[in-house]
């Protein structure tokens, strides 16, 4: 039997807050295979962002096992860390773009970390951005472009070098309901394609389109239902 | 492994990126600027204050003895206290034989009058008798045209004369007075050079540029010298010349029969050890000033590293964004520190371009000969601007250090929790 993709084994994060320490991760127990959707749900607070931080390799976890793709990622070097980091596509609430960077610019950063060669990361950037309806757009800044663009340009960046795994974080948290619906609508594209997609969410109707829903309160799974 | 394409991208978008933040950069860059401005003025100046004051040194005769006669100052092998010794031209010829000299010279100083050939126009001058190695003993040079006196002027004694560019100005109204007729002793005489002007360092008998020489043999046959003033000799290892003193003073006391320690019965003035004195002076300024000039580039250096932190506290969610898009810490490292280069080498190249420009506009000025003597003229020599690019490289190596490995421990999820 082959191991899912993302296997978590009992994984606390404990935070010092004011003198005092605060459990936002309590002996998580979780497994994703390859080509899932699964959307991460529940209250602010329950630890649900905290959960989708490690499952990118962007935090470590205070105790436990969290293994990616067969590794186990508390024993990984920062530069195995970082190459961890690029087999992974983010696409977050705020955008998080260089705000002095073009789109193209933007969508071809993961690409100069992968020791891409720089008018190749331009032509790729290029593709991309086109794929997402933004082949127009490309040398506009973020500021001059709408929330949707931009979380399109997010999008194109988190695909750009070919990931296996998708984290969404509140994806249209910040968009309209026609963009909001549009992104989604993108990123289950790119799930069809055979990508691993985990959306981190807290509104039930963008919940219930996932294949799979795991509900988090207080730092632990309480619901884990498959459709 | 990285091609050059990426190599080059890894140099330039550092680069590119902070001139995207250059307003605030700008103080920094003008900091390094002045600071690089204020060293290598600091630097040029010692240089050429170093150079003019060796080159004065070495026209005052700086492996030079100057000896003169003195009176005993107690009895001595059957002579009572109290002998006068002036020196004698077998004195001399005694101490131009011994091994720690390389050439000797008499030095007869005498005061009288003499008038030129335009209008008879006359001076009151030191007249000073002296022989042909004068000039090489003094380290004296001549202006363009003229010459010193030869060995065959004083074997042949005659009546030729070298005279200070200042006397040859008040006389004939210009230095350019080789051939003309000078009346000395009564006598014409041939002038066959004149002094350049320079510098007076460690001088006696008054200023050089007022003087005028005449051969010792001449003066001999026309005024009857029979003491040789002072004598010069020149040594050929100025650094040790305590033990020249020593060894010339008991050649000179077994010849006159006095206490060779008996130091009032000839006297010298060692302007052997005076020039290395002074040198040691002129060295000191110039590492005060190197040290001023430095701890200049320093405080320029520690700004550089604090707007530098500054920037990677403000930059802590893109740098963690760029974590979190596969960047490795070292080239979140090499890219602050790249930064930093850019930023450092960009103000030193301007402060070391602005220094050239300075010097070259001080070196136009018409500054007084006297002042350019002894001041020299500031530039800023190679090794120079090489030491000081070395000193940049070093102050960009601190200022970027530490901000470099703040940004490379940044946590990725820093940038989402500043979100």
């Amino acid at each position: 039997m082959t191991e899912p993709l993302l296997r978590l084994s009992g994984v606390t994060k404990v935070y010092a807050k004011d003198g005092a320490e605060v459990a936002a991760l309590a002996g998580v127990d979780l497994d994703i295979d390859r080509g899932e959707y699964v959307a991460l749900t529940g209250p602010s607070g329950s630890g649900k962002s905290t959960l989708m931080h490690l499952l990118g390799c962007l935090d470590r976890p205070t105790a436990g096992s969290y293994r990616l793709a067969g590794a186990e990622v508390a024993t990984l070097s920062p530069d195995e860390l970082a190459a961890q980091r690029r087999k992974i596509g983010f696409v977050f609430q705020s955008f998080h773009l260089l705000p002095g960077a073009t789109a193209q610019a933007n969508a071809a950063l993961p690409l100069r970390y992968a020791g891409v060669p720089p008018h190749e990361r331009q032509d790729r950037a290029a593709a991309m951005l086109a794929r997402v309806g933004l082949g127009e757009r490309l040398r506009h800044l973020p500021r001059e472009l709408s929330g949707g663009q931009q979380q399109r340009v997010a999008i194109a960046r988190a695909l750009i070098a070919a990931p296996e795994l998708l984290l969404a974080d509140e994806p249209t948290g910040n968009l309209d309901s026609r963009s909001g619906t549009e992104i989604l609508a993108l990123l289950e594209e790119l799930w069809r394609e055979g990508r691993t997609l985990v959306v981190v969410t807290h509104d039930d109707r963008l919940a219930a389109r996932a294949r799979r829903v795991i509900r988090m309160l207080d730092g632990r799974i309480v619901a884990d239902e498959r459709r | 492994m990285i091609s050059l394409a990426n190599a080059w991208a890894e140099v330039t978008e550092p680069c590119r990126e902070a001139w995207a933040v250059r307003r605030r950069l700008l103080p920094v860059v003008l900091g390094i600027c002045f600071g690089t401005l204020g060293l290598s003025v600091l630097l040029a100046f010692g240089d050429g204050f170093a150079a003019a004051m060796d080159q004065a040194l070495q026209r005052a005769g700086d492996a030079m003895l100057r000896w003169s006669g003195g009176v005993t100052s107690r009895a001595h092998g059957g002579q009572p206290a109290g002998r006068a010794l002036p020196l004698l031209p077998a004195d001399l010829e005694r101490v131009a034989a011994a091994r720690e000299v390389v050439a000797a010279s008499p030095d007869a100083q005498i005061n009288g009058r003499v008038i030129a050939d335009v209008d008879e126009r006359s001076a009151n001058p030191l007249i000073s008798a002296v022989g042909a190695d004068w000039a090489f003993i003094r380290g004296v040079d001549l202006e363009t045209g003229g010459r010193f006196f030869s060995r065959t002027d004083e074997q042949e004694r005659r009546r030729v004369a070298v005279i200070g560019a200042t006397l040859a100005r008040q006389l004939y109204g210009t230095a350019d007075v080789v051939g003309r007729t000078l009346r000395v002793f009564d006598a014409p005489f041939q002038i066959v050079g004149v002094l350049s002007p320079r510098a007076q360092m460690m001088q006696y008998g008054g200023d050089d540029a007022l003087k005028v020489l005449v051969p010792f043999a001449t003066a001999q046959a026309i005024r009857g010298l029979r003491t040789c003033g002072y004598v010069l000799t020149r040594l050929r290892d100025p650094a040790n010349s305590s033990v020249a003193v020593t060894a010339l003073r008991a050649l000179l006391a077994a010849r006159n029969g006095f206490a060779p320690d008996d130091l009032a019965a000839v006297r010298v003035v060692d302007h052997a050890a005076q020039a290395g004195q002074i040198r040691g002076i002129v060295l000191g300024t110039r590492w005060f000033l190197a040290i001023l000039g430095v701890l200049g580039l320093l405080v320029a250096a520690l700004s550089v590293a604090n707007m530098m932190f500054v920037l990677v506290e403000e930059r802590v969610p893109e740098i963690g964004l760029r974590l979190a898009l596969g960047a490795t810490p070292a080239q979140i490292r090499r890219r602050q520190l790249l930064e930093t280069v850019a930023v450092v080498l960009l103000g030193g190249g301007i402060g070391l371009l602005l220094a050239a420009l300075l010097l070259a506009a001080l070196g136009q000025l018409p500054l007084p000969a006297d002042a350019r003597n002894y001041l020299g003229t500031p530039a800023l020599a190679p090794a120079t601007a090489a030491l000081i690019a070395s000193l940049l490289g070093l102050a960009a190596a601190f200022a970027g250090r530490y901000p470099a490995a703040r940004a490379a421990a940044v946590m990725p999820v820093e940038a989402l929790r500043h979100d």
